[in-house]
């Protein structure tokens, strides 16, 4: 099949008559069939895209010109609501829901000429870090097929790695969209909290979720951005920040504009971070600071308590967000006999949920329980302040902060299922973004000794995704030389 | 911290869920890790500092006009419900004679 490079070659072949949407899609079904066995898609919309693409082939006949994702094959995770369409987050305890109604990002998607080619696998209502937690069962990473692809955007990161379609979206709550590109070698964007409407997105801990982007190129991630980007009358929480031209500033960006980068040396030493990846990390910042930009090395004491306090935090947001599923109005019910109408809603919960889910719902239960709630979640919302401090502190002085993506690169399949903790302690290096609002993203830099991929992690001060965005493509260009 | 396992149920029956015998003696290890992990914050101080509740300022959040709006039939509702009459959900009988 003929791969693009970018979205902008694929407009350009359209543009040249060199393919058609409708032949590009056939091509992406065509592929996603093929490779079925990494199980990277749970529903393919085949009559959908195939009916999109004959009308935007159509578009481009009459002579109107090319809207900004025309014709692009997108695929989405199975937490984002696609009207008409199953979204099931993955969970036995939504068999059978349909939505509604579209999620504004897919809607954007949609109005900019995008064709929806299926829904993605992931963990259990986002819940993992494998994608080895789905009602489907696990997906594989797109060059071994025993490892996992990380998580819980696991499904979405295998498909742009595997060329089963152009570009994705996930989510992103701890990490679940950078740390599945930093394994499948692609890059992975999370935007800052309240840049891209939550509306239509299955909600796991409403104060950290945002929707990710996946894709192969800088470009390609900035074009999403732009388009799915701004307020939103659904949701609140979106800032009223004004969007920039991602794609157009990203053209007129010096290459050699010069940046202060601060990297954070406890994870740069932290005892989980794998040899090779420290000895990359060290020397992409060698080289970007013989380019003259300022790298320089900060003292960060928390890290060690941002796991616990992400998961203090974030148990507690879904064991209320999830309370809501109780088996009467939609999703799964219990076929168990229940006298009363609790034993259905227990019933139900307990066939219904998987196990990683049900135990964050009870340590959440647990934290925001009365006698521990100040012990726990108060706690743990004093410490988030103290993060959000030290970020901002260290904004006053340089322009992005830099750490690994992951400590170490995508692990074989069961190894960490013994204990859930082992899993939760691999998140270190991505959940300070979440705590803290910022746009982070991974970028797909490094080959392992054992020829698996790894990404570095760049982030920048929240509502900053255009100089997020800039860093990127210098430290891409620099790499590439 | 240690949870006993009647702790363990009491909290199941907060969060209605239910947990099996079988399933009793790995939840608790499963649980006691998370503990142990949560626990180490204990070891930040944190006097004085006032809680994080929200990234977005109560004052910065933009609300759309009060205004009716058609949103779903009452058909489109309950035809998600895995048992209906068409009309209302059902559910086990609540109000005993």
């Amino acid at each position: 099949m003929e791969s693009f490079q970018s979205i902008a070659a694929y407009h350009q072949a359209l543009a040249q008559g060199a393919t058609t949407i409708l032949q590009t899609t056939e091509a992406y079904l065509n592929r996603i069939q093929q490779y079925k066995a990494m199980n990277a898609y749970v529903e393919v919309f085949e009559q959908e895209a195939l009916e999109q693409a004959i009308q935007q082939d159509q578009l481009i006949q009459s002579g109107t010109p090319l809207l900004p994702l025309q014709g692009v094959i997108v695929g989405i995770k199975d937490v984002l609501h696609y009207k008409g369409k199953a979204v099931t987050a993955a969970s036995k305890m939504l068999a059978g829901y349909k939505a509604t109604y579209h999620a504004t990002a897919v809607e954007r998607l949609l109005a900019a000429g995008a064709i929806i080619i299926g829904r993605q696998n992931c963990d259990e209502f986002a819940m993992g870090s494998s994608n080895e937690h789905s009602v489907y069962g696990p997906a594989q990473h797109p060059q071994y097929s025993d490892r996992v692809p990380g998580g819980s955007s696991g499904g979405s990161a295998a498909a742009v790695a595997a060329n089963l379609c152009m570009v994705s979206l996930g989510s992103d709550t701890g990490g679940s969209v950078r740390q599945p590109a930093d394994f499948c070698g692609i890059v992975g964007l999370k935007p800052s909290y309240g840049r891209v409407s939550r509306h239509g997105l299955i909600a796991y801990a409403s104060s950290f979720d945002q929707i990710g982007i996946f894709s192969r190129t800088i470009e390609d991630a900035a074009l999403l951005l732009q388009i799915i980007a701004g307020e939103d009358e659904w949701d609140s929480t979106v800032a009223s920040w004004s969007v920039p031209n991602y794609v157009e500033e990203l053209q007129q960006l010096k290459l050699d504009q010069k940046r202060k980068v601060a990297y954070i040396g406890s994870a740069v030493h932290h005892p989980s971070l794998d040899p090779a990846i420290k000895a990359s990390f060290l020397k992409a910042c060698s080289e970007f600071k013989a380019l003259g930009h300022i790298v320089e090395e900060v003292h960060f004491p928390l890290l060690d308590y941002i796991v616990p306090t992400y998961y203090i935090l974030t148990t507690a947001e879904a064991s209320s967000n999830l309370s809501r599923y109780d088996g009467v109005r939609y999703g799964y019910r219990s076929q168990a006999p229940m006298p009363e109408l609790s034993d259905l809603y227990v019933k139900s919960r307990s066939e219904g949920f998987g196990k990683e889910v049900q135990r964050r719902i009870l340590l959440g239960t647990y934290v925001l329980s009365s006698g521990y709630y100040d012990a726990y979640f108060s706690k743990a919302q004093q410490v988030r302040r103290l993060l959000l401090n030290q970020v901002t502190d260290i904004f006053k002085n340089y322009d992005a902060i830099w750490m690994p993506t992951v400590p170490a690169p995508a692990w074989k399949m069961g190894e960490k299922s013994e204990n859930p903790t082992d899993m939760y302690l691999a998140d270190i290096f991505t959940v300070l973004a979440n705590l803290t609002g910022l746009p982070a993203i991974s970028l797909p830099l490094f080959k392992h000794g054992s020829g698996l991929p790894f990404g570095l992690q760049v982030m920048t001060n929240r509502g900053e995704e255009l100089s997020l965005l800039s860093i990127s493509s210098q430290l891409m260009a620099q790499m590439q030389r | 911290m240690q949870i006993t396992t009647q702790e363990l149920h009491k909290l199941a029956k907060l969060a209605q869920i239910e947990i099996s015998q079988q399933e009793e003696v790995q939840l608790l290890q499963h649980m006691h890790a998370m503990f142990a992990m949560v626990e180490r914050l204990q070891e930040v101080d944190t006097t004085g500092v006032e809680p994080l509740t929200h990234l977005v300022e109560e004052t910065q959040q933009r609300f759309r006009s009060d205004e009716l709006q058609p949103t779903l039939t009452n058909q489109e509702v309950v035809e998600q419900a895995p048992i209906s009459d068409g009309t209302f959900f059902q559910v086990p009988k609540v109000i005993r004679k």
